[in-house]
């Protein structure tokens, strides 16, 4: 079928978006076309404003409206407490927790040789200069439990050797729920070096 | 068991891998379940990945891991790089999909070595970049796997890295000349007698006698000795290349002399040298904790 010309282009932005497809494309072009006319000049004035107000916060590179994001704004934080994180959202999924009071660096990405993302296409430099800087007494590396993600961690953990700083991995454990023979041997193995005692 | 459930296949001249058939509404889906390898992966959308095996009963593939990037998918530590395992493939019209595995090696201590893990990731990412896809090969498959194996223990992992390189350069068809002149066959004898050095030019495939070295354009100057070490890795007798002395002026010239040749005859490239290079700085420039 062939569209107008203003839908084909429509379907065509959509389609880059990251899960949408050609039929999801198209159910939220429909969707658009349904709903009032301000429903479209909301929507497209929100995509607008994030794009030019959000930049990187320039003290832990997450996501941020000014210079400094809310988190590295508020003084009830622990400024002590560095946790570091590959994307923003794993350092939302830390902060729906609750638990942690610290503050955050987000390195914008994993290490990954094979596919040539260095050290210096990650924001390791900087956080390296932040510990340098001396307020910094623990290092919590919270990067996703996969061989990229323990590079990146490991390569790090190396970094800061010189620094009198204590650094800590997130424990890797069992699945809460899951029966423990349903677990792999990997999560297994890791979960006996994350024991604690009792 | 051989079960095949496409008609068509029946008349393919040789059946690989344990072939099953899934209950399916068209009944075109077929399973096989293989020895594989992960040599790569990439995320797919919000929940799953693409990874690239490479398996003994069917060579290099790609298949889909479903679901394999939330933390309690089964799939998920089966779809980590330099993972061993048994790998339930279903094919469709276009990628594979992984339907299910088991861990046969997740290679724990190879992953908790930084150096270790980025000698492998050289070796793979060489592989990935030489093999084409669906061409069975188990001695590729089998070097991979030995390889592995020796990069979790070997107390010189560079050496192991160099001897894989050559050992697949072999199975490639490409071994470079090592004992003859690669230019006019004369042969280079007593190696280990003589205190000099040749040169070898990717170009000519190998090394090259003192006659036909005005002949080479691009070359990399490699000591006798190095000579001796790159066929003593070739023998296949770890005891040959334990006996040598290997000084660090060696393994830069065969690194460098595989490197060349590499990218000369098989025109790759590779990323991963990059970060190997940037550890091996990092480990003779540490970091100062004051500026
Ligand atoms: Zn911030
Ligand atoms: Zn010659």
């Amino acid at each position: 079928m062939l569209y107008p010309r203003p839908i084909a282009r429509l379907l065509e932005e959509l389609e880059k978006l990251p899960g949408i497809g050609p039929k999801s494309a198209q159910r939220i072009a429909y969707h658009i076309l349904r709903e009032p006319p301000n429903f479209a000049e909301k929507l497209s004035q929100a995509v607008v404003d994030t794009r030019a107000k959000i930049r990187d916060c320039s003290r832990c590179f997450s996501l941020s409206e000014g210079e400094l994001c809310p988190i590295c704004q508020d003084d009830r934080r622990d400024r002590a407490s560095l946790c570091v994180v590959a994307e923003p959202r794993d350092l939302m999924a830390v902060e729906n927790t609750g638990t942690y009071r610290g503050c955050y660096h987000v390195l914008q990405g994993h290490l990954s040789p094979i596919d040539g993302i260095g050290p210096d296409d990650l924001r390791i430099d900087p956080l390296i200069q932040r510990v340098r800087e001396g307020a910094i007494s623990e290092v919590i590396l919270a990067t996703n439990p996969t061989v990229e993600g323990d590079a990146t961690a490991l390569y790090i953990a190396e970094l800061l050797r010189p620094f009198p700083v204590r650094v800590t991995q997130l424990a890797m454990g069992l699945p809460v729920g899951g029966d423990l023979d349903y677990a792999d041997q990997v999560t297994i193995a890791r979960a006996f070096e994350g024991r604690r005692l009792m | 068991m051989i079960v095949e459930a496409f008609p068509a296949a029946l008349s393919s001249p040789t059946n690989k891998g344990d072939v099953g058939s899934e209950a399916s509404p068209d009944n075109r889906i077929r399973t096989t379940t293989m020895s594989g390898i992960v040599l790569r992966q990439r995320p797919l959308g919000e929940r799953d990945r693409i990874v690239t095996l490479y398996t003994r009963e069917r060579g290099k593939l790609a298949a889909v891991a479903k679901g394999a990037r939330q933390p309690r998918s089964k799939l998920a530590a089966m779809s980590q790089p330099l993972t061993h395992g048994r790998y339930t493939v279903a094919r469709g019209k276009s990628l594979g999909v992984l339907t299910q595995g088991t861990l046969e090696d997740p290679f724990f201590r190879l992953k908790q070595d930084l150096l270790r893990m980025a000698f492998a990731t050289c070796a793979v990412e060489l592989l990935d970049k030489t093999v084409p896809e669906e061409d069975a090969a188990a001695d590729i498959f089998n070097l991979l796997l030995a390889s592995l194996y020796e990069f979790q223990i070997d107390p010189v992992p560079e050496l192991v890295l160099r001897s894989f390189e050559l050992e697949l350069l072999h199975l490639l068809g490409y071994l470079p000349t090592l004992k003859r002149c690669s230019r006019c066959n004369s042969p280079l004898a007593d190696l280990h007698r003589h205190a000099g050095s040749y040169l070898f030019s990717p170009q000519f495939g190998g090394i090259v006698c003192r006659d036909c070295q005005r002949h080479t354009r691009c070359s990399v100057t490699v000591t006798a000795q190095t000579i001796e070490i790159m066929v003593a890795l070739r023998s296949g007798d770890p005891m040959a290349v334990r006996r040598l002395t290997i000084t660090p002026r060696n393994m830069q010239e065969m690194r460098r002399a595989l490197s060349e040749f590499i990218q000369y005859r098989l025109d790759v490239n590779l990323k991963s040298t990059q970060f190997l290079d940037r550890l091996r700085w990092m480990r003779s420039h540490p970091v100062p904790p004051v500026e």
